[in-house]
């Protein structure tokens, strides 16, 4: 479908649950999951930050295109360091990541940005650029890959206006309300349409009623086929939504909920 | 007509660099530091634009033409007559060697005046044992290199025993010697001015990029290739080498012709305000050129370098 197509037909259920409270979510679109295909890929992964002592330890896990995994764990635990590693902001100390079928400790260098533009990172903190407006953030990873003016001004409309930033679209972040901000950060993360959408506690910073209307939103992204994982300690959205969790302790990954595919 | 949504909210076409350069400290004040070295620079390539000028000047009146020395008789006893007759003899002799177009011997009021300023008005030159001198010119195009000098020196003995040729060419020798060697520390200013140029805009660009350490970081994480980081830093040194370069030029400029000003007031012994050429202007001219480019170059290395070892 169409980029056009798909973020007018997001938009349309955006609007019908009103975005003040989503009831109904029909499926939109097609469920790209395809159980063979494991788009992430960590095996006896380990990491540690300089000369300090390791923060992930034998890390082994697959995630299959498509899936949707809650990440787990106490503050510390390693989430973020475990999140840095799929959006390769970081390389691991020891151990064997592939994405989307490419081995990290073989790849070239030069192709790592062609491999990030293929997901989608929401950060804790959001990460927008405070001397750029709303509507630039949401278009830099569009900017980026040297897109049209044109598609730029075309995509970056219609995402603002699915999450609801149309009125906001020259404001500067620090003039935004913390869930505007986040909002923002999720359009700049879906920007490009990525095959893996990451996210940092989204739900870290919000009222409770908000945090369900954002995993509507992820979830949505999920049901195109986006591969997502989301790092929460919200345990009762992760009761509402009922999807895989990968849970960490310590730096060590344990299994909790169903995950077919885990096998650490 | 109606803007659709998607054009109402995009932002008025301006040029937004994704790193904020204009809260670096380091970026704003490059513009100066650069202004200064170019000054420097400046100041040094116009020395030496006057003095090849000056020296230029110099050689030109003096390439094709050369003097003959009659000495005056070796027991000093002055006879005027005899010495004309040496000297009538001596030009008559030279203007019959192929290639000269004149031989004038120098006048007695000439002379006066050039004695004038260590033996004051009241001496006359033809009461003392001096030199008679004789100014000959060449041909169009000749030098004293294109004549048989020999034969001249030859055809001036037969008639005036001891006469000396001076071509000017140690003088000019020692001159061009002197003239290389300003030119040299011209030129070693220039390089070490260039240099400490480069090196200011490495250390602004390294304070660049750890000043905006997280930007980068993110234009990583979202897709940015190297090249298009780089670019961003490039686009801001050229604009502050070009900046500097224009305020230093400016300076360099008004010094310039400010020292002419100075210089011409004094007299002809010091080059004017037209001294330099219009050539020489367009060479200055080209100094926030090469600053840009130098400044780009150096903006594009270090960053290349520095993301090289980022993950």
């Amino acid at each position: 479908m169409p980029l056009s197509r798909r973020f007018r037909a997001l938009k349309a259920a955006h609007f019908r649950a009103g975005f003040g409270g989503i009831r109904c979510w029909g499926a939109i679109g097609r469920n790209r999951l395809n159980e063979t295909f494991r788009v992430i890929r960590f095996e006896n992964v380990g990491m540690r930050y300089g000369t300090g002592p390791e923060v992930l330890r034998d890390v082994s896990f697959d995630l299959p295109d498509g899936s949707f995994h809650f990440l787990t764990g106490a503050s510390g635990a390693g989430k973020s360091s475990l999140l840095r590693l799929m959006y390769l902001a970081q390389r691991p100390s020891r151990g064997l990541i592939s994405i989307f079928d490419r081995d990290l400790s073989t790849i070239p260098r030069k192709e790592l940005p062609m491999l990030r533009r293929k997901i989608g990172v929401v950060y804790q903190d959001f990460r927008l650029l405070d001397h750029l407006t709303t509507f630039e953030n949401v278009a830099l990873p569009l900017k980026v890959k040297g897109a049209s003016e044109g598609v730029v001004r075309k995509h970056v409309g219609e995402l603002l206006a699915w999450v609801g930033l149309n009125d906001q679209a020259h404001a500067r972040p620090a003039t935004l309300s913390g869930g505007q901000q986040q909002r923002a950060a999720i359009a700049r993360a879906v920007v490009t349409r990525p095959q893996i959408l990451l996210a940092d506690e989204p739900t870290g910073n919000v009222d409770d009623a908000y945090a369900v209307r954002l995993l509507f939103l992820l979830q949505e992204l999920h049901r195109q086929g986006t591969t997502v994982v989301i790092a929460t300690h919200n345990h009762a959205l992760i009761e509402r939504f009922r999807h895989p969790v990968l849970h960490l302790e310590d730096g060590i990954l344990s299994r909790v909920g169903e995950d077919p595919v885990y096998d650490g | 007509m109606a803007k659709s949504p998607q054009a109402k909210n995009a932002p008025a076409k301006r040029r937004t660099s994704d790193i904020p350069f204009g809260h670096d400290p380091a970026s704003r004040l490059l513009p100066w530091v650069v202004a200064v070295m170019v000054y420097i620079a400046g100041l040094s390539i116009a020395g030496a634009l006057v003095l090849s000028a000056f020296a230029d000047r110099w050689e030109s009146g003096l390439i094709g033409a050369m003097t003959v020395q009659i000495p005056p008789p070796a027991d000093d006893a002055i006879d005027t007559d005899y010495q004309d007759g040496l000297v009538r003899k001596a030009v008559a002799a030279i203007l019959e060697t192929p290639g000269v177009e004149k031989a004038e011997p120098l006048a007695t009021e000439e002379m006066r005046r050039l004695l004038e300023p260590w033996l004051g008005k009241s001496i006359d030159p033809r009461d003392l044992p001096l030199p008679s001198l004789i100014s000959v010119e060449f041909k169009d195009g000749l030098t004293a290199g294109d004549l048989d000098l020999r034969d001249l020196q030859r055809r001036v003995d037969a008639v005036a025993p001891g006469a000396i040729l001076d071509d000017h060419g140690q003088w000019q020798a020692r001159l061009v010697s002197f003239l290389e060697s300003l030119r040299l520390v011209a030129a070693v200013l220039v390089a070490i001015v260039t240099l400490a140029g480069l090196i200011m805009v490495i250390f602004a660009v390294r304070g660049g990029l750890l000043a905006h350490r997280q930007t980068i970081e993110l234009l990583h994480l979202v897709g940015a290739v190297d090249g298009y980081i780089a670019a961003q830093f490039q686009r801001e040194a050229m604009k502050a080498g070009f900046k500097g370069g224009l305020l230093g030029l400016t300076a360099t400029a008004a010094t310039v012709v400010g020292l002419g000003h100075g210089a011409a007031s004094t007299g002809a012994v010091l080059p004017g305000v037209a001294v330099l050429d219009p050539t020489d202007w367009v060479i200055l001219c080209l100094l926030p050129v090469a600053t840009a480019l130098i400044s780009v170059a150096a903006a594009r290395v270090t960053v290349l370098r520095a993301l090289a070892k980022m993950v």
